[in-house]
């Protein structure tokens, strides 16, 4: 095996594995949010509160952060397969949180008007309606600590 | 005296229930925006759009938030926030406008009527007036809207970077769909 060999199977090595980095990032996958640590715990009330005092504020602390969301549950709102809104109320406000069909247990209509806890990635408040909207959420046990 | 009281009472509880039904809302409607190019095709959709319309005056307002587009890769997600709409800085896209003659409107048997919508699209902090058509029926109490448009990220300050300028298409066509239902807070 001559250098010229060796030169030629350095660079296709290097030419594949660069491919393989870029093709890779290419195709990363979602981050799945069930899993990802916390970063807030929050009552609907507490967000509410925050986004009334000082919208742009608040917007810089929650967006794209994983919150555990404390709150009644109210309606389950069956929209577009393979999704679902369910509400969460709190005293002064609501939570639109978006559930893939598979992630949300049938039981859950057995929890209607009881305090759950819903973990998922926060994406805004809307001032349309005065909703806190989370999506990719699950529910975890009802207890805070989780 | 108590006559009077009596009408006032009546008069405030028919207006109240005249001015619950003009209003019908949604909190989980559709957009989703394509953009198709020879390199590549991108797609994102956004599930929970909310809008209120005023079915009196035709008024409309609808809003999403940017962070609620799920693309199907996730590279892709994270350029479209972090680069291009800089969705941290600029966390929703709103319109608010009127469907013209909304009042004059006739709905019988789901059948879609063509309106023409217009007003104010607000996306990474730029302002711009658009005029769109769209279709409007109505399927029991609830009102079906649905439109499509185009829009081109350069009239609204979004920047692309040249290494990717053939992958994205400079008209980006947005179509929305919402099942409007009594608003009744």
């Amino acid at each position: 095996m001559n250098k010229k060999h060796l030169y030629l199977i350095a660079i296709v090595l290097m030419v594949s594995y660069s491919l393989y980095i870029a093709y890779s990032m290419y195709n990363k996958p979602h981050k799945i949010i069930s899993e990802q640590a916390v970063d807030y715990r929050v009552s609907v009330d507490e967000m509410i509160k925050s986004f009334n005092n000082d919208e742009a504020n608040a917007n810089a602390r929650f967006i794209d952060k994983v919150i555990v969301l404390e709150g009644t549950l109210k309606s389950i709102v069956a929209s577009e397969n393979p999704l679902s809104i369910v509400m969460l109320e709190g005293e002064n406000g609501q939570a639109n949180c978006e559930f893939s069909n598979d992630d949300l247990n049938l039981s859950i209509h057995q929890s209607l008007g009881s305090k759950v806890f819903i973990k998922g990635l926060f994406i805004g408040y809307d001032d349309l309606l005065g909703e806190l909207q989370l999506k990719k959420c699950t529910i975890i046990s009802s207890d805070f600590k989780h | 005296m108590k006559k009077s009281i009596v009408t006032i009472f009546i008069l405030l509880v028919v207006s109240n229930v005249l001015f619950a039904q003009q209003k019908y809302f949604t909190r989980s409607g559709t957009i989703s925006f394509f953009s198709k190019t020879p390199v590549e095709n991108i797609e994102a959709v956004n599930h929970q759009t909310s809008c209120i319309l005023d079915t009196q005056t035709g008024e409309v307002a609808v809003s999403a938030q940017m962070k609620g587009f799920e693309f199907e890769k996730a590279l892709m997600q994270e350029h479209f926030n972090e680069n291009y709409v800089e969705s941290h800085k600029f966390p929703k896209a709103t319109f608010k406008g009127e469907v013209v003659g909304f009042s004059s409107l006739t709905f019988s048997d789901e059948t879609p009527n063509t309106v023409e919508v217009k007003g104010m699209l607000s996306i990474h902090g730029v302002d711009k007036q658009i005029k769109t058509s769209g279709t409007v029926s109505k399927v029991k109490d609830n009102y079906m809207a649905q439109a499509k448009f185009n829009v081109s990220p350069d009239d609204f300050d979004i920047k692309i970077p040249k290494a990717v300028i053939n992958n994205i298409s400079k008209e980006i066509e947005v179509s929305i769909n919402l099942q409007l239902e009594p608003y009744a807070q």
